[in-house]
């Protein structure tokens, strides 16, 4: 994970973006390669979402530009949890097909392929037992591999996640990471995603881009996971250990390295 | 709009028939999507603002359901284009309801229209609905819901998540305002015909009650529209058989639902017992209320020598012109053979209105025992008659010995009689 992998898929350079008078990002440049994780992190509202919204074209930059040097890729989208309605009566298999919404006809309706691809999608998280369950009564972690299932039903060339993890216990966020991470190197999927854990970019990512007020220090994660910036950044000091090879962030002066 | 319904027990009531069961089985079609995406004060809203609309056309005397429509829709796609529809917020729906009701009614105080308008305006009337105005609504739910139903997909995954569908490349917002534009106009046309607490009561209820019942979008779907059609044909039968307000008692009957199918979901029995309660609960209320927009007919008693149930309708098809009163009476007399032949007429007045009719010529003449017997006529007025008061008589025919029956409640369509 020394160097980014792949050819770049997308390329930000000197947004700035925001909400009617509001900026959120001022100056954001970051490059998002095929194959390759790339992570956004930083304190609440420091404009995470914001720069995945303006990726996924759902906000227009005030200044700077967004381009896709290979043209635009299919994309996947996992929104926060708490995005979706909770209260449809739709099951998992359902929420799935609406990935293939947009790549069907105007008038046409999913069909046994689609269903087959839709089942198949879900069996790739391990959720396939879940296909015909309602998707309110689903608990958290598995809400999280039923719109993974959607987000990748459709095979996108970029997939957008916006705090993943959140809300999750260990076991099923180690496995939604593990998730992920398989997704980039067998699929070659270019990975996007904003989250608080920090061991999901120590160890996960291949670019991380840390956030604050606004402002992005986006790198490898080698260059960019050090003392200095995530003490900077997080506005608390903190520690970058090896415990193990895996890479540990700590409070500084917690005594383990 | 009659014949269809000839003996059965809403014989006398074929339009609210029609009209209740066509916008109670279509309208929470569309009422299951504001339901789910908990924005049912938009209903309301939408609603009172299609009254304000058609208040406006009484004042600048346009056609009022063309000028209601336009007035919705635009208020609907000014907000739809500035920002997403379902983000308003309850406290911006709100204000557009209270808006949208006090301009209603500063239209109607400056329109030359009369209370019963007013009334009808603002709560409409089902029991006064034509078959044209029944067709009106039909066509229109039925476009509604084939626009529903033909991008179901979109619209399921717009609504679910649009922030995804339209990351997605989806144009959520587009199918979100497709939707409410839908919505906007069948409750616009629907509550010129039922009223906007039947039209809102419609969308809301019955998809409320097949959400108790836990199954799928498709099924959920179907269930509320047949729900719907259960409880308002329920709402109907309470109307009828207790002399109740129709709009009020399918509202009421649609409201049942939801404890009826939240007992269905614990166990089918517990639904039907449920059910069951709220039959004999309409089953204990007593016919005892004079309504103006329902079918009344009261016990018209003469001590001796006879007794007569005078039933009246009366509609008035088009703007001015002539009332049509059509009249049933049934008799009961015995052995009477002493006197002059007694008369039955009927006296209405109102509105530059006066006119007198004999209903039954010789009630001597009529066989003894139980009779029945009906007739309509015409009566010419100038102008559009909004209220007419109905005075039954009886006495020797062309004599001054006349006496005034005991009160009596005609039936009505079209306008308000009432005979005292």
């Amino acid at each position: 994970m020394a160097e980014p992998v792949g050819e770049p898929l997308l390329r930000v350079r000197e947004v700035s973006a925001g909400y009617g008078r509001h900026r959120a990002l001022h100056d954001v440049s970051l490059d998002v390669r095929r194959g390759g994780v790339t992570a956004l992190v930083g304190p609440n509202g420091c404009g995470k979402t914001t720069l995945l919204r303006v990726i996924l074209g759902l906000i227009r930059p005030a200044e700077g530009t967004v381009a896709w040097p290979a043209g635009r890729p299919r994309v996947g989208y996992v929104p926060q949890a708490d995005a979706s309605e909770q209260v449809f009566p739709v099951s998992a298999l359902d929420v799935v097909l609406m990935g293939l919404t947009p790549s069907l006809g105007l008038l046409a309706r999913p069909g046994r392929a689609q269903r087959q691809r839709a089942r198949e999608s879900l069996a790739r998280f391990d959720v396939a037992t879940l296909a015909d369950r309602p998707f309110r009564e689903l608990s958290g972690g598995q809400r999280q591999r039923v719109l993974l299932a959607r987000a990748v039903v459709a095979d996108p060339e970029l997939l957008v996640l916006d705090e993943p993890v959140r809300g999750l216990d260990v076991v099923s966020s180690t496995s939604l990471v593990a998730s992920l991470r398989r997704l980039s190197d067998e699929a070659g999927m270019a990975i996007v995603v904003a989250t608080h854990s920090l061991d999901l970019v120590a160890n996960d990512a291949d670019v991380v881009a840390l956030i604050r007020e606004g402002r992005a220090l986006a790198g490898p994660v080698e260059d960019v996971l050090t003392d200095d910036n995530l003490t900077r950044f997080l506005g608390t000091p903190l520690h970058v250990a090896l415990v193990e090879g895996q890479r540990v962030v700590l409070p500084a002066g917690g005594g383990r390295t | 709009m009659t014949g269809w319904l000839d003996g059965t027990p809403f014989e006398a009531i074929p339009g609210a028939v029609a009209g209740g069961l066509v916008a109670g089985t279509l309208m929470p079609a569309l009422g299951l999507w504001v339901v789910l995406q908990r924005v049912v004060f938009l209903g309301v809203t939408l609603a009172q603002i299609a009254a304000a609309g058609v208040a406006l056309g009484l004042v600048l005397d346009l056609p009022s359901l063309p000028l209601g429509l336009f007035v919705t829709l635009g208020i609907v796609t000014i907000a739809g284009s500035r920002r997403r529809v379902t983000r308003l917020g309850d406290a911006s729906l709100g204000a557009g309801f209270c808006v949208a009701s006090a301009l209603a009614l500063l239209f109607i105080s400056r329109s030359a229209a009369d209370l019963d308008e007013v009334r009808h305006v603002l709560h409409g009337n089902l029991i006064y609905a034509t078959s044209d105005a029944v067709t009106v609504v039909a066509v229109t739910l039925s476009l509604g819901v084939a626009v529903v139903a033909l991008f179901y997909k979109e619209l399921l995954f717009a609504t679910f998540d649009a922030e995804t569908a339209a990351a997605l490349g989806l144009r959520a917002r587009g199918w979100q305002l497709l939707l409410f534009l839908v919505l906007a106009v069948a409750l616009t046309v629907s509550a010129r015909t039922t009223g906007s607490l039947l039209s809102f009561g419609m969308l809301v209820l019955p998809p409320l009650a097949a959400l108790r019942l836990h199954r799928g979008m498709t099924a959920t779907l179907v269930l509320s529209c047949g729900l719907g059609f259960i409880g308002t044909l329920a709402g109907l039968a309470l109307a009828v058989s207790a002399d109740l307000h129709v709009e009020s008692s399918i509202v009421l009957s649609l409201f049942l639902l939801i404890p009826v199918c939240a007992g269905w979901r614990r166990h089918p029995a517990l639904g039907l017992a449920v059910a069951a309660l709220a039959v004999a609960g309409g089953a204990a209320l007593e016919p005892v209320r004079e309504d103006p927009h329902h079918e009344h007919h009261e016990r018209a008693t003469q001590p001796d020598p006879f007794h007569v149930d005078v039933r009246l309708e009366a509609s008035q098809p088009r703007v001015g012109g002539a009332i049509r009163v059509g009249w049933t009476a049934e008799v009961h007399h015995e052995h009477m053979h002493e006197g002059e032949p007694p008369a039955v007429w009927l006296l209405l007045t109102g509105d530059g209105l006066f006119d007198q009719h004999v209903l039954l010529p010789d009630v001597s003449a009529l066989p003894e025992g139980d009779s029945t017997h009906s007739g309509s006529y015409l009566v010419e007025t100038r102008d559009r008659v909004h209220r007419v008061e109905g005075q039954l008589w009886s006495g020797p025919a062309e004599s001054l010995d006349a006496e005034p029956l005991d009160p009596v409640h005609a039936l009505v369509q079209g306008c308000d009689v009432s005979a005292h």
